[in-house]
């Protein structure tokens, strides 16, 4: 289903332009003025590629030669949010895809944005942004053993070379910076992209959600992360 | 060498007339936050390629004329203007973007403004003449 939204959200992209083929003889010159659109609210559909540094779980794994793989996740984040003249809040739920990784990493965020436009011009909108997020990373390692052979009556009393789920969870802030296409009518759809950093507020330990893990490491969470983001916005 | 006087006086009388009959068309665009150069047509045929913070110098023919943009993944405008010889026409162009299309917009402007405007933008020397 997911990779299926990222197919059709692909294919709108290319073919979108293709549409808006026109040939217009002196068509009336709109005349953008800066005073429309002050405020607007948005809905974004995004694509979000992270990479990730959890560095004491990532060297335990390295030194079982099990690591390599574990640092880059994707998601997809749904933000709504409200824009007054320069200043724009926002929400964002990010729901993680698989990109095909033995460990299966997941990175699930719940986020509140606040941005700025430092710079605009007709057509974009510079924006830095800070936020506050609470994250939760989980993996789970699984070891394959092709040359195994389990009977399916003992499937559910074999032990298999497969840990429960490990997860890192938190809260965490966030800087951002974005570039966007200006609302020029009163429905737009604009492109945006903003790369950001996300950094865990301490260091918070690995837990296992099957059992009490003693021992296990604590974490800071480093984090940066690349949206592309296609907002459906209201103007006023 | 009173008969090279005259041939150079009548080729020069036959330059004159064929620039009496052409108008002057000047296309501008200023400065603009990640501008795309888009194609220019004049009349259907292609003379150069207009970015941003750039002018071109057009000689047309008088009479109705066409101006066009284009751009890939965009869309095709085409501004129509009536020139009259030995005139000059200033057109001033932006570039419009958003997530379905991107396009210029063409308007005239008058030559105070133009000239003002067009103060930092540099010539575009790569120009095919229409005619």
């Amino acid at each position: 289903m997911k990779q299926t939204c990222l197919l059709i959200g692909a294919l709108l992209i290319v073919l979108a332009p293709s549409f808006a083929q026109t040939d217009t003889l002196n068509q009336t010159i709109p005349v953008f003025k800066k005073s429309m659109y002050l405020r607007s609210t948005a809905f974004l559909y995004s694509l979000n590629l992270s990479s990730i540094w959890l560095s004491n779980m990532q060297q335990v794994l390295k030194t079982k030669d099990l690591a390599s793989e574990s640092r880059f996740t994707g998601s997809i984040p749904f933000e709504a949010g409200v824009r007054f003249q320069d200043w724009a809040f926002s929400t964002n739920v990010a729901l993680p895809v698989s990109l095909g990784d033995a460990f299966n990493p997941k990175m699930v965020t719940i986020s509140l944005f606040a941005e700025h436009a430092v710079f605009k011009s007709r057509n974009f909108r510079l924006n830095v942004g800070a936020g506050a997020s609470l994250y939760e990373y989980s993996f789970i390692l699984v070891q394959d053993e092709p040359n195994r052979q389990v009977g399916f009556q003992d499937l559910f009393s074999t032990s298999f070379l497969t840990t429960p789920v490990i997860s890192n969870k938190g809260g965490a802030f966030d800087v951002t910076v974005s570039l966007s296409n200006r609302e020029k009518k009163p429905v737009s759809v604009g492109n945006c992209f903003r790369i950001g950093y996300r950094r865990g507020f301490t260091k918070y330990q690995w837990k296992s959600q099957s059992f009490d893990l003693l021992g296990a490491p604590k974490d800071q969470l480093d984090m940066v992360y690349f949206q592309y983001l296609i907002s459906l916005s209201k103007n006023y | 060498m009173g008969r090279l006087v005259c041939i150079v006086g009548v080729l020069l009388a036959l330059a004159s007339s064929e620039n009496l009959e052409k108008a002057t068309l000047i296309l501008y665009r200023e400065r603009e936050f990640l501008g795309n150069a888009h194609e220019i047509r004049i009349n259907d045929k292609l003379v150069a390629s207009l970015p941003a913070n750039a002018y071109l110098e057009i000689q047309v023919t008088s009479g109705k004329t066409n101006v066009e943009s284009y751009i890939y993944r965009g869309s095709k405008r085409v501004f129509s203007l009536q020139t009259e010889a030995g005139q000059v026409y200033y057109i001033k162009a932006y570039e419009e973007v958003d997530f379905w299309d991107r396009y210029l917009v063409m308007q005239s402007v008058g030559a105070e403004t133009a000239t003002k405007e067009m103060k930092k933008c540099r010539k575009v020397q790569k120009v095919k003449q229409p005619d």
